[in-house]
């Protein structure tokens, strides 16, 4: 019965999630007075939320399409990449989570580059990392809606297929986008961070205990459980399930070094903690964050083994592509109503994670560079941020289309120059700079600059690094070598009072 | 205006430095030595969309040490980042002893790591399993992953050292003083 009805339960609650996830934006916009609120939730989040938000940011829909399509392909390589988040939540909260906030409290800034200007007594500083950060903005919003469109076009069209035997080709990408655009543009501009974190809550909430159950419907899809699967793939591919997967060893340790760092570049994650109530909530949010990343993270390793166990031994058919590992394990090996709810919430965390960085975005935008060029942020903020976001909802749309029908590279390309510029770009300046006196103003310029060039370059003229590693990390390491080199050989600065304050704490 | 000291942090950032160098070094060296042919990531012989990892003994030898160094180099990057992060003027404090341990054991479990993989690539299936993972997985699974753990619990032990609830009181007293300081 249940099994008769897979797709129309799967759109019931796909539907349901998304009409909370608007009902979400119009009640947090009633708490939405301010700039202040609709950038950093007036600093008043409390310790579960954050904890939440944390860790659902960081997973956003990647966690549960890219990752488990990673191991597909590759093998063990990707989980590198949970594992470096485990060290990288270490070490945000270590570098970052006193000092962060404390310092938007003396200044009461609003987004990160508003937090480096001040750091470095530079507007210029902050108007180079806020346009990294609009340029990164862009393409993960990019990867966020074209995710978010393909997932829509897959349950709509299923559900038009199985009700009304209408062509399941019917229900085009383009509508699906529009759609999507529709439903991001009222709940960002509605009720800004607030909506995103609220929208994480639920979705972090209902994920740990989904990825804990899909965990045990991977274990149950092949008979032998875990045991059977380990000995299908050492059988066919001994590297593949070794610790460097298919990438091989210097692959896997470039993602590894790249983002044990990594993490505390991210501004959509590292921004949460400029929202916390008080700074020393911090002690409760780290464990509670990693122990929800890692229950969720469950999904990304057990459902990738078991879809590359399942192909290689002739139980099912290959993939059409290696991001169908998720959709199609839930569609034939998991119940229908978890499912349903693992569909739901990959929307959910698509959405909340698009709106975080239309929010850093429509800060940069309004806030960031307008204080960079002129000295100033635009008046009536509030209303600018909302125009801000419809303006980037539709950049990103046109980014996205333009991607899947002329250049299928082009999303690929602005999602892996995000991640890897943000790394880069904010590493040094942002967790190194807040933790070291001596670090300049022409080093921090230097690394951000330096960052943003390498990682066009290495994309545009196409370099391939030897034994498959990860391009960020000559970014990240040349911007770390600028970063420590210029501030060791220039004199130390005068920092302001505050920050000599925030430094003393 | 006189510059107040920051000697241990500028030590450790050069620490950090010449972990970066090393590190980029260790590439350039990988990269000049050249990747075998039969190492090589190549598309899986008879499903379309799967990789294939190659032989991985052909990595033993000089590249397998350049990658365990490495990864050393990785983990001496995360110990000074979290120097960086938890020291005071006065030094690191309650925090020296445990930050040392954790590293040693840190490095430790990636020794185990390295040493599985050697005799796993010797012989892919006598190799020890657990829970259907080879023994070099498994390490990484359930050693490499879980250790940041016991660098979150020393944080969290030692919480009180990062805020300071005194220092916290002294901290917005100052700032109160410098905002009035201003609008006067």
């Amino acid at each position: 019965m249940m099994e008769a009805l897979r797709n129309e339960i799967t759109l019931g609650l796909v539907t349901v999630y998304l009409g909370a996830c608007i009902a979400i934006g119009f009640w947090a916009m009633r708490r939405t007075r301010s700039s202040r609120d609709f950038f950093v939730a007036g600093r008043q989040l409390g310790t579960w939320v954050t904890s939440i938000a944390v860790f659902s940011t960081t997973l956003s829909g990647f966690g549960f399409v890219g990752g488990p399509g990673m191991i597909y392909s590759m093998g063990v390589a990707s989980v590198w990449l949970i594992v470096t988040s485990v060290t990288g939540y270490v070490l945000t909260f270590v570098l970052l989570a006193k000092r962060l906030r404390l310092l938007s409290e003396a200044r009461d800034s609003v987004s990160l580059p508003d937090v480096v200007a001040a750091r470095y007594g530079s507007a210029t500083t902050g108007g180079l990392v806020s346009l990294a950060i609009v340029l990164g903005v862009l393409g993960y919003l990019a990867t966020q809606i074209l995710a978010m469109a393909t997932v829509l076009q897959d349950v709509l069209g299923a559900s038009a297929e199985s009700a009304f035997g209408v062509d399941r080709s019917a229900v085009s990408l383009e509508i699906c986008t529009a759609i999507t655009c529709g439903v991001l543009v009222v709940y960002c501009t509605t009720g800004g961070i607030i909506a995103s974190v609220y929208t994480d809550v639920m979705q972090g909430a209902m994920m740990v205990v989904a990825a804990i159950l899909v965990c045990l419907a991977a274990n149950a899809a092949m008979q032998g459980g875990f045991p059977a699967i380990g000995a299908v793939l050492v059988a066919d591919d001994p590297e593949a399930i070794g610790p460097w997967g298919t990438l091989g060893m210097l692959g896997s340790l470039s993602l590894f070094s790249l983002y044990l760092l990594g993490t505390a570049g991210q501004p959509h994650v590292v921004t949460k903690l400029m929202m916390t109530r008080h700074v020393g909530s911090a002690k409760q949010i780290l464990p509670l964050s990693l122990a929800g990343y890692t229950m969720s993270a469950l999904l990304w390793v057990s459902v990738g083994l078991v879809m590359r166990a399942l192909v290689v031994s002739g139980g099912q058919e290959p993939l059409a592509t290696s991001d169908m590992a998720a959709p199609v394990f839930l569609q034939r090996y998991a119940h229908p109503i978890l499912a349903g709810l693992v569909f739901a919430g990959l929307l959910a965390a698509i959405m909340s994670t698009a709106d975080a960085f239309l929010n850093i975005g429509a800060a940069a935008l309004v806030h960031d560079l307008p204080k960079a060029l002129r000295g100033r942020p635009l008046a009536n903020e509030l209303r600018a941020a909302r125009v801000a976001s419809v303006v980037l909802t539709l950049v990103g749309a046109v980014f996205a289309l333009y991607s899947y029908h002329v250049n299928a590279r082009m999303v690929g390309f602005l999602g892996i120059f995000g991640s890897a510029t943000f790394a880069a770009a904010l590493v040094p300046v942002v967790a190194i700079g807040l933790n070291w006196r001596r670090a300049t103003p022409l080093a921090a310029s230097a690394a951000v600059v330096a960052s943003l060039l390498i990682n066009v370059g290495i994309e545009i003229l196409g370099v391939r690094l030897p034994f498959g590693i990860h391009g960020g990390i000559v970014a990240m390491l040349v911007s770390l070598s600028l970063f420590f080199g210029i501030s060791l050989a220039q004199r130390p600065p005068v920092l302001a009072p505050d920050v000599e304050a925030v430094f003393d704490v | 205006m006189e510059q107040p000291s920051d000697d241990g942090a500028t030590g450790i950032a050069v620490g950090l430095l010449a972990a970066t160098l090393l590190s980029g070094a260790l590439l350039g060296l990988a990269a000049w030595i050249g990747e075998p042919e039969a190492a090589r990531e190549r598309p899986h012989s008879e499903i379309a969309g799967m990789r294939h990892g190659g032989d991985g003994a052909a990595l033993t030898g000089p590249l397998l040490a350049i990658g365990a160094t490495f990864g050393l180099a990785q983990i001496a990057f995360f110990g000074l980042c979290f120097a960086l992060g938890v020291r005071r003027r006065e030094g690191l404090g309650p925090w020296r002893r445990p930050l040392l341990l954790g590293l040693a054991a840190f490095a430790i479990v990636w020794g185990l790591l390295i040493g599985s993989y050697v005799g796993y690539v010797r012989d892919p299936a006598g190799t020890v399993r657990l829970l259907g993972f080879p023994l070099p997985t498994a390490i990484l699974l359930f050693g490499i992953w879980p250790l940041p753990v016991v660098f979150a619990v020393v944080y969290l032990r030692h919480f009180d050292h990062v805020v300071d609830a005194t220092r916290l009181a002294a901290f917005r007293e100052r700032l109160a003083a410098l905002r009035a300081e201003s609008e006067d």
